[in-house]
């Protein structure tokens, strides 16, 4: 018998055809399981994710927490270095940012700011303006350099400021570099270099 | 004769030695001996308590000639009494090698002072340069924690000299040495030079170490640090016998060389820069470059020998690097 034939000959029997009043019950058990289940496994499911996220977080704590005295303490280290009293320990310090740290902390930066401007050592001064032109784009450290240059007396540092000036290209430079060139007191080779330094900063 | 001859030398090293042997000691052991003086001093290290200082020429006052010079508007002048070590023309400062009986320089006045026999028995008063009877001729003054050697003349006039001292130091100071004024803002174009056939040394010795000179050449033997060394234009040479370099060693000169001895022993990362590097030493090149030091074209290397535990940090600017095996 075709499909279509027994569609047709039971049309009434199937469109009539009512439920049973024990479907009414089985639908409504279904449908209580249905609804409460995946709340059940929702719940679970949020736990969890809870459970992850808490313990993710206390991994990433333990993990911070562990590595920030890890950076805290090569800067503290690094710190305690530049400020010690021994000049050996200054330039260890300044030595181990040149090789190792060479980021730019500001705390570090406004050591070493301060160390060229009051060190009494040339050695530690100059491994530090070789440590300051490692951030040619900082401003503060540029006007540094200006400002050291105008109060600098030791020939070696002055030399060495007034090629780091010429290799910035400096321009607010050229009074500092002017007043040592006319001055009586300049050592002759510390002239030659700020005569140089002139001619490269104008080209 | 040959014979004769020696005896008589034996006979004047003698009479010069005993002229020499007094010395005087001062107790300081702790803290930081600073030196402020041009004239030449060689310095040991010993485990001690004691600073002890001798004087190595003869004393002043008896066979010497003193010679001052007057001072001058464009800069003072002052001349080497030796022979041999003519130094550099730095500036206005014009070093000379001349001999007392040189008297044509304009200006200067020579003394001759012959009054051993009126001092027989008697004390210099006062205590001021109260060191001169030991043929000490600086300044000892001592504040705290720090020993201070200085030059007595500072201004106006300069005096000739062949002064040589040798000064033992304990080991457990710090020494913080300026072959120049201290005063760093005095530059009154004012430069001064004594020098002595042997460049001022420092030997044996473990404490922290600090030298600032401007022309004179330093000499290390045995110094394991940290030294800090930094000269215009002098030549630093650095020797090894029965020790080696274990602390940081910074060596900054303008147009001096740098000469140095590499120990077996060592275990060092060496940053050098200078117009070149010679070596004969087995180290292992990490980097090599020339750099444009602004306007002088310098070779840039990082060296390791043995570990590279020790850093050294050699910059000879103009100058160059010799490092050499042991």
């Amino acid at each position: 018998m075709k499909l279509k034939e027994f569609i047709h000959q039971n049309k009434t029997a199937i469109q009539e055809e009512k439920m049973s009043s024990k479907a009414d019950a089985n639908f409504e058990q279904l449908l209580k399981d249905k609804l409460h289940q995946p709340k059940k496994q929702k719940v679970v499911f949020l736990k969890f994710i809870a459970v992850a996220a808490s313990l993710g977080l206390l991994i990433a704590t333990f993990v911070w927490f562990n590595n920030q005295p890890e950076i805290n303490k090569k800067q503290q280290q690094l710190l305690s270095n530049l400020e010690n009293e021994s000049v050996g320990k200054r330039l260890e310090g300044v030595y181990t940012f040149n090789d190792e740290y060479a980021k730019e902390d500001d705390k570090i930066i406004e050591t070493l700011l301060s160390i060229l401007h009051k060190d009494e050592n040339t050695n530690v001064k100059i491994a530090t303006i070789d440590a300051l032109l490692k951030f040619p784009k900082n401003e503060s450290i540029r006007k540094s350099f200006i400002k050291a240059l105008e109060k600098e007396d030791v020939p070696l540092v002055q030399i060495k400021l007034i090629k780091a000036v010429s290799f910035l290209r400096e321009n607010r430079a050229q009074k500092s570099l002017e007043k040592i060139i006319n001055s009586e007191q300049t050592f002759p080779i510390v002239k030659n270099n700020a005569t140089l330094a002139m001619a490269e900063i104008k080209k | 004769m040959k014979y004769l001859q020696k005896i008589t030398v034996i006979l004047i090293a003698f009479a010069f030695l005993g002229l020499n042997a007094q010395e005087k000691k001062i107790k300081f052991y702790k803290g930081t001996l600073k030196i402020c003086s041009s004239k030449n001093f060689q310095i040991e290290g010993y485990d001690g308590d004691e600073v002890i200082i001798k004087s190595l020429h003869e004393k002043k006052g008896e066979n010497s000639v003193y010679v001052v010079n007057g001072f001058r508007n464009n800069g003072t002048y002052s001349y080497s009494n030796s022979s041999k070590n003519k130094l550099a023309r730095v500036g206005k400062a014009q070093s000379i090698s001349s001999s007392s009986s040189d008297s044509i320089v304009k200006g200067r006045l020579v003394f001759r002072s012959n009054n051993s026999e009126r001092k027989k028995g008697l004390i210099k008063l006062g205590t001021k340069s109260n060191n001169s009877d030991l043929g000490i001729y600086f300044t000892i003054e001592q504040n705290g924690d720090e020993l201070l050697f200085k030059d007595q003349s500072q201004v106006g006039f300069i005096m000739t000299s062949n002064e040589s001292y040798l000064v033992k130091i304990p080991n457990t100071l710090k020494l913080n040495w300026k072959t120049n004024n201290c005063k760093d803002r005095d530059r009154s174009g004012e430069y001064r030079f004594f020098s002595s056939k042997n460049p001022s040394s420092l030997s044996n010795f473990d404490g922290e170490t600090e030298i600032s000179s401007s022309v004179n050449n330093i000499k290390l033997k045995d110094v394991t640090g940290p030294v800090v060394v930094n000269t215009i234009g002098g030549n630093v040479t650095v020797e090894f016998e029965k020790k080696y370099p274990k602390n940081l060693y910074s060596i900054y000169s303008n147009n001096g060389f740098i000469d140095m001895q590499i120990p077996n022993k060592s275990s060092l990362m060496v940053d050098v820069i200078g117009k070149s590097v010679y070596s004969d030493v087995d180290f292992k090149v990490l980097e090599e470059e020339e750099v444009n030091d602004v306007w002088q074209k310098t070779t840039k290397m990082k060296l390791k020998f043995g570990a590279g535990k020790t850093k050294m940090k050699l910059n000879a600017g103009f100058g160059e690097v010799f490092l050499r095996k042991k």
